[in-house]
């Protein structure tokens, strides 16, 4: 037993960020971007440590009772299955920590590279603020600089315009559109086009909208309206990065760029893809959007986000939620839109796995399974956090009263 | 940023590390009795086994 105890809960990090600084002496955004940075490195050594520490003493257990592994007494698949999920867990935290701190960092170097809050106001009344004009706008300030460390302020400033300029211009440049990614996401949504216009969907939508056959036509003409109508984006990693990033934070008609210096502290592979509702766009990225993501947006957009939910259906999946208990992942995950792109693929999943088609009723016996499938680690990571944050009386109530579009693959990937 | 803007922002960090440590040594606690519980399954097992070969 001593053996699998020996580890002590964590200490404080090891890599001390601005040791010479501390909170409250950081006065520069270098030093917060290292802060940032360094926090970030041991945020990842902790993550770490503890997935590998879980794997090696399973593997001395393993080692140490192999012959029993071998018998009908004690299966592995469990516990593997458990240790797994454990690490994705981890892996998430991280990636939640990283997005946390990428985010605090970014959006204040990015108002101030950009031009300062009094500019965003103006580009909201209409008036175009663009990095020329903020360049020019620079030159005049120099006339004004009083003192020396006003002049080296303001050129500092100007050198920061600048470096964003040049970094809007590459990202200019190298945002492609890629053939094979605009060829899949195109048959994506043409397979969702044809299922969403089925016959065996429609007579969901029916269920769904309580026998209403009008209101059932109407929500089916508009999730394919709103398919056809949604407008792509490819984009590549630094832009849609930047997108990303900002939206609901600066106007949607002003294009921000991310300057070198900023983009070096995000993980460009973290997103890829989103869907924006009130402008009806997919933004997807040419690097990182598979299959999977590209599905889960246009899910998203077929019924542009929550206006063609059903009330029924969003009470459904409000009232069959169960919490984690821990709130920034409850609210991501309780939300309608997720819980329903996350029941989409998995219904489809379902059907892939041989577990349920898609127009069966969903049983007892198709619970029974899914949960094998899940303990057996066999489903991708949107369908377990589907199955674990749902109540199970819920199931065949969802499965079998809201209408669904399936899947085409669903591999997993990040998408949001 | 002013110097006031960035303190407030390193703050921010310090305290989603600290989340972030308390919820790592959490799931610490977590896997160690996973682990734990499958130790005492396999102890079980073996004692099982070692029985029925007395037998």
């Amino acid at each position: 037993m001593s053996e699998i105890k020996e580890q002590s809960e964590y200490e404080s990090p090891k890599i001390i960020p601005e040791k010479l600084m501390g909170v409250g002496e950081i006065e520069t955004q270098a030093g917060l971007e290292r802060l940032a940075e360094e926090r970030i490195v041991d945020a990842k050594l902790l993550a770490e440590n503890l997935k590998s520490s879980g794997k090696s003493k399973l593997k001395t257990l393993i080692k140490l009772y192999g012959n029993i592994l071998g018998s009908k007494s004690v299966d592995i698949s469990v516990i593997n299955a458990k240790v797994k999920l454990e690490n994705e867990i981890i892996r998430d935290l991280f990636e939640k920590l990283k997005s946390k701190i990428k985010m605090a960092v970014t959006i204040g170097m990015a108002t101030v590279a950009f031009s300062g809050a009094g500019d965003f106001e103006k580009a909201k009344g209409g008036e175009s603020v663009t990095i020329e004009t903020e360049i020019a706008s620079i030159e005049n300030l120099k006339q004004k600089a009083t003192t020396e460390e006003e002049r080296e302020a303001i050129e500092n400033y100007e050198q920061l315009v600048k470096n964003a300029q040049e970094s809007l211009q590459k990202i200019n440049n190298s945002t492609r559109k890629e053939p094979d990614l605009k060829l899949r996401a195109e048959k994506i949504k043409e397979d969702l086009k044809k299922h969403i216009g089925s016959k065996e969907y429609f007579n969901k939508l029916v269920i769904e909208f309580e026998g209403n056959i009008d209101w059932a036509k109407n929500v089916q003409r508009d999730r394919l309206n709103f398919l056809n109508n949604v407008e792509t984006n490819f984009s590549d990693k630094q832009s849609m990065q930047g997108k990303y990033l900002l939206i609901g934070r600066i106007p949607d008609n002003v294009d921000v760029p991310i300057p070198e210096w900023l983009l070096k502290i995000i993980d460009a592979d973290s997103v890829g893809g989103f869907y924006l509702p009130f402008q009806h766009k997919i933004f997807l990225q040419n690097q990182h959007a598979d299959d999977y993501t590209v599905q889960h947006e246009y899910l998203h957009a077929s019924t542009n986000s929550i206006m063609g939910i059903s009330e029924k259906a969003e009470e459904i999946l409000r009232n069959s939620y169960k919490s984690i208990g821990e709130k920034g992942t409850d609210d991501y995950l309780s939300s309608i839109t997720e819980r329903l792109a996350r029941k989409q693929a998995l219904d489809a999943e379902m059907e892939k796995l041989g577990i349920k088609k898609y127009d069966e009723d969903f049983t007892g016996e198709h619970y029974d399974k899914l949960l094998e499938y899940n303990k057996a680690g066999n489903l991708s990571a949107g369908a377990r956090e589907f199955i674990k944050t749902t109540k199970p009386e819920f199931f065949k109530q969802i499965f079998n009263e809201i209408a669904t579009n399936k899947n085409i693959n669903s591999d997993l990937t990040k998408y949001v | 940023m002013t110097k006031d803007e960035i303190n407030k922002k390193s703050e921010e960090i310090e305290k989603i590390y600290a989340d972030y440590v308390a919820e790592m040594n959490k799931l610490k606690k977590e896997q160690d009795e996973l682990l734990d519980n499958f130790l005492q399954e396999l102890e079980k097992a073996k004692i099982e086994e070692l029985k029925a070969n007395l037998k």
